[in-house]
């Protein structure tokens, strides 16, 4: 029963993306596939919440592939709620570009899939398939909109370097398993490896380094996030880097990092780098989706502090509350991008405190949250990748968090500015009337980031409880 | 717990309800009641001592408590913010609410630092109430507010950073178990201590601000608005960080680096009462003759002795008034005269005596006249100086004479003189003077009675 219900949610998913296509096939004009997408995601976050309160300890493992344990099990709920976001975002848009998105749908849920499978993973013949199932999708939703120039670039970028990055991985896999034989992650652990094998790692790492944006394998994300719609840029944000995020943190669980410490040192590095090239390069943008890429660039450096402190409780509360702040953000500024004039840049929020507070407010909210400034969730999670950096003793990786955050100050705080700057462009009229459902998601997502800010207990037991036990600081 | 929970949740609340209210007199007095009535908790929560569970896997608590020192310092954030609410009532017709609602928020962040007891949620106060106070200055500026404002957040925020660092390596290095204050004063003294106190000395002296890390104060004080009353006492929470946490916390390193804080304080004392006499800015007269004070107080804080203590707490609140209403009569002098500069304008006295008398009051306790609040903090700082170096003193006393100069310079060039240069001389409205006469009166007790805030402030420490 335990084993069925770890499988459910993932199912629940897989069986809407055949639901969807076969209503799209038998109703072409059908005009709610974002709806029955909703439903689905939300049938199966409501699955992932049973499973949790009902077999909370208990683990189940599908041969040596998958494994459902807490850890999964929240990470999933956090896919899905963050699918489901984006799923409401989606729905500006297309309404916008008068698109029944039903395709669409359908590569955004056999996304998801491949994320939930992803961060169950233990084995690199699942985690490929996974990894696979999660990008190919994507391809085509970055590219969605054909028409538009700077969207096929980007999807083409994606491919090229995606494509790229898992070949390197592969050959990293290949390495490491003529190593050791074994392509089953615990087995892995037991191994002592030799230049070739290092080497088969350090590929494999720079392959996820792909995947998350860290430098200097970072060159795609900033075009990609820019040229994709902006739905689908909230869904790489955080559906599909906190997955591949994910799974890097039951990877190096189940390995462990004795066996690589100069890979993982290697890796310190480039978190380093990242979170300062991401926040200095922040500064020169003008473009808020390039602005928010390189932002994300930063995060990942910060991330990986945790990561390689081996503090899954932090990297889960980090991610997590990225995910609300991201996805509160970009759906800000969806709403306050309709028109063409000035499209994304941060001349089209001039004034936005005077001509839509609302808005206005919650996109300051996010970004406060992004700064790290206290009352909102992104404070405590800076706060606990401190933390496990001074637990761990890693004062160099604290010290570079700390004042790469004060040079994110000015980034952030230019598009605050613009805000509260009033110019001619905001005397033209905002005249269409938003739909309130997309304003109530907002207003939870903005109280999410708050009240997390000021009471932190529940995501912190939630991250506490699935937090992975090899993995404890001491 | 409830009672320090109102404190707290009070302006909060009544901030928002102002914000939401359309009508612009009706919200007003949403704030000053949701004020008055902190006043009144304020009295029964003294002395209150509260705890209660937070954030369990990093073993951070709410550890509230309303001390001698801290009822003084809220007790004064309260009645100032109050007063501001009456004073600003002629100045934002328009976004009322808003500015009240930042103005509220700012005050329940400027409580919280003096009553948090717990070093995480003390962080979390200290970085809180930059973020109102920063779209105040952003949204309800004068000219250059943008620059100001950002010069300000940069500055307090970087430096509140490595405070947060700095609290991390004391959290790591007592064990990695509590954030309580209480506990952390009984930990094992640790060889990395200079290290790590240097976070917090680094945060505290820029609030405060102390010498090399003034400059964002005379541009937040050019174009502060009417809540100058705030700025007032916003920067006392950087001399009693210093008070509370740093000089306890921290007491071995203290009794090291006192000399040169000392020596510090003594150079902005001089440096900063020169650079008020030169200033043509009335308002920038006013920044520097708080850098010059905060000097004093600076050397004060490092003698470590108790009668020093209670002359800082004394000068901190009579020059939180002192400076902030002269900081309203000088917003009043710009909105009659249009200009800041001195020499534009002068014999004001003329057409608004009223604003001339309180100004020459406030003056005359700036300068320390006896009688008058600054007086009493002025000496018990001088004596707890003489028993520690006498040098220094004797440098703190020529400091404190050389005030009288630019003080009086500005009393004279703006106030009295051939009248000149002025458009629309307007007097002081009622209610203004309402509110300076309570300030004006406040400062006239401790003058005359002292002992009863003396009496309060120093059970903190035990003097």
């Amino acid at each position: 029963m335990t084993d069925f219900f770890s499988a459910l949610p993932i199912l629940a998913v897989f069986i809407s993306v055949l639901l969807v296509m076969l209503v799209v096939v038998a109703y072409p004009r059908f005009s709610y596939p974002l709806h029955l997408a909703a439903i689905g995601v939300f049938a199966a976050l409501v699955l992932v919440v049973i499973s949790l309160l009902r077999y909370e300890r208990e683990t189940s493992e599908f041969f040596a592939f998958f494994v459902g344990d807490t850890f999964s099990k929240v990470t999933q709920g956090a896919l899905l709620a963050a699918t489901l976001v984006v799923l409401v975002i989606s729905r500006e848009w297309s309404s916008v570009t008068k698109d029944r998105g039903h395709a669409y749908a359908i590569l955004l849920l056999i996304s998801l899939v491949g994320a939930m499978a992803l961060v169950m993973s233990t084995h690199f013949l699942s985690f490929f398939i996974s990894l696979e199932l999660l990008s190919i999708p994507v391809y085509a939703m970055i590219a969605y909109e054909i028409r538009q120039r700077r969207a096929l670039e980007a999807g083409l970028k994606y491919i090229l370097l995606a494509g790229f990055s898992v070949a390197i991985l592969l050959f990293g896999a290949a390495l490491i398993y003529a190593q050791t034989g074994s392509l089953q992650f615990e087995v892995l652990a037991e191994k002592t490896l030799d230049t070739l094998g290092f080497i088969g790692y350090a590929l494999f790492f720079v392959g996820i380094a792909f995947k998350v944006g860290l430098v200097p394998f970072h060159m795609w994300l900033p075009d990609v996030y820019e040229g994709a719609p902006l739905p689908v840029t909230a869904f790489l944000a955080t559906v599909s880097k906190g997955a591949v995020l994910f799974f890097l943190v039951r990877f190096l669980s189940l390995v462990g990092m004795d066996g690589i410490a100069d890979v993982v040192s290697i890796i310190a590095a480039l978190s380093v780098l990242s979170m300062f090239l991401g926040n200095i390069l922040a500064l020169k943008q003008n473009n808020l989706k390039r602005l928010l890429a390189y932002s994300s660039i930063a995060q990942v450096g910060y991330i990986f502090i945790a990561i390689l402190t081996s503090d899954s409780h932090a990297v889960l509360f980090y991610v997590c509350a990225y995910f609300v702040a991201v996805l509160c953000a970009l759906f800000v500024i969806t709403l306050t991008s309709h028109f063409d004039i000035e499209k994304e840049s941060i001349r089209s929020l001039d004034a936005l405190y005077f001509s839509q507070p609302r808005l206005a407010i919650a996109l300051t909210v996010a970004l406060l949250s992004f700064t790290g400034l206290p009352l909102t969730v992104g404070f405590l999670s800076k706060f606990f990748l401190l933390t496990s950096a001074a637990y761990a003793a890693q004062w160099s990786l604290a010290i570079s968090l700390i004042v790469s955050s004060a040079i994110g100050f000015y980034a952030y705080f230019k598009i605050i500015l613009a805000m509260a700057t009033r110019s001619n462009l905001s005397m033209l009229p905002r005249a269409r009337t938003r739909p309130s459902f997309s304003e109530l998601t907002i207003l939870v997502l903005t109280c999410l980031i708050l009240a997390l800010g000021v009471w932190p207990q529940p995501l912190d037991d939630v991250a506490t409880a699935a937090a992975l036990e090899s993995s404890d600081p001491t | 717990m409830i009672l320090l929970a109102a404190l707290l949740a009070l302006p909060l609340i009544g901030g928002i309800f102002a914000a939401m209210l359309v009508n612009s007199k009706l919200s007003r007095a949403v704030a000053i009641c949701a004020l008055a009535a902190n006043c009144v908790i304020t009295f029964y929560a003294y002395g209150l001592d509260a705890t209660a569970p937070w954030i369990s896997s990093l073993g951070a608590g709410i550890h509230l408590r309303l001390d001698g020192f801290s009822f003084v310092l809220v007790l004064l954030a309260n009645v100032l913010t109050l007063l501001a609410v009456c004073y600003s009532a002629e100045s934002h017709k328009r976004r009322e609410g808003l500015f009240l609602f930042l103005l509220l928020t700012t005050l329940s962040g400027i409580i919280g630092v003096f009553m948090a007891f717990d070093l995480l949620l003390f962080f979390l106060f200290w970085e809180v109430m930059l973020v109102p106070l920063y779209f105040l200055l952003l949204l309800f500026g004068e000219e250059q507010r943008q620059k100001a404002a950002t010069r300000f957040l940069i500055l307090t925020q970087s430096s509140g950073l490595i405070l947060l660092i700095s609290i991390v390596a004391l959290y790591v290095l007592s064990g990695g178990t509590t954030f309580d204050y209480v506990d952390l004063l009984a930990r094992q003294r640790s060889d990395v201590d200079l290290v790590v106190s240097l976070g917090f000395l680094l945060a505290f002296l820029v609030k405060l601000p102390a010498l090399p890390f003034h400059i964002w104060m005379p541009s937040v004080f050019t174009n502060t608005p009417v809540s100058a009353l705030m700025t007032g006492i916003l920067i006392k929470t950087g001399a009693y960080g210093l008070m509370r946490f740093y000089v306890p916390l921290f007491p071995d390193v203290t009794s090291e680096i006192a000399p040169y804080l000392m020596i510090l304080g003594m150079i902005g004392l001089i440096y900063g009462s020169l650079a008020a006499y030169s200033q043509k800015d009335i308002k920038k007269i006013l920044a520097y003759s708080t850098i010059a004070h905060v000097g004093l107080i600076l050397a004060g804080i490092f003698t470590q002795s108790s009668i020093a203590f209670t002359g800082v707490a004394v000068l901190l609140v009579t020059q939180a008034i002192g400076t902030g209403a002269l900081l309203l009569i000088c917003n009043h002098v710009y909105a009659s005269t249009h200009s800041r500069e001195l020499g534009r304008f002068s014999g004001l006295f003329a057409s608004m005596p009223n604003a001339g008398v309180f100004a020459l009051m406030f003056v005359m306790a700036s300068v320390g006249l006896p009688g008058l609040g600054n007086f009493v903090g002025e000496y018990y700082v001088l004596l707890g100086l003489f028993q520690t170096d006498w040098r220094i003193a004797v440098v703190a006393t020529i400091g404190i004479v050389l005030s009288a100069l630019y003080m009086l310079r500005f009393m004279h060039r703006i106030f009295f003189g051939e009248q000149s240069g002025v458009h629309q001389p307007s007097d002081l409205s009622r209610g203004s003077i309402l509110v300076f006469s309570i300030l004006i009166a406040i400062v006239v007790f401790i003058g005359f009675y002292p002992s009863l805030l003396i009496d309060t402030v120093s059970r903190s420490w035990g003097g």
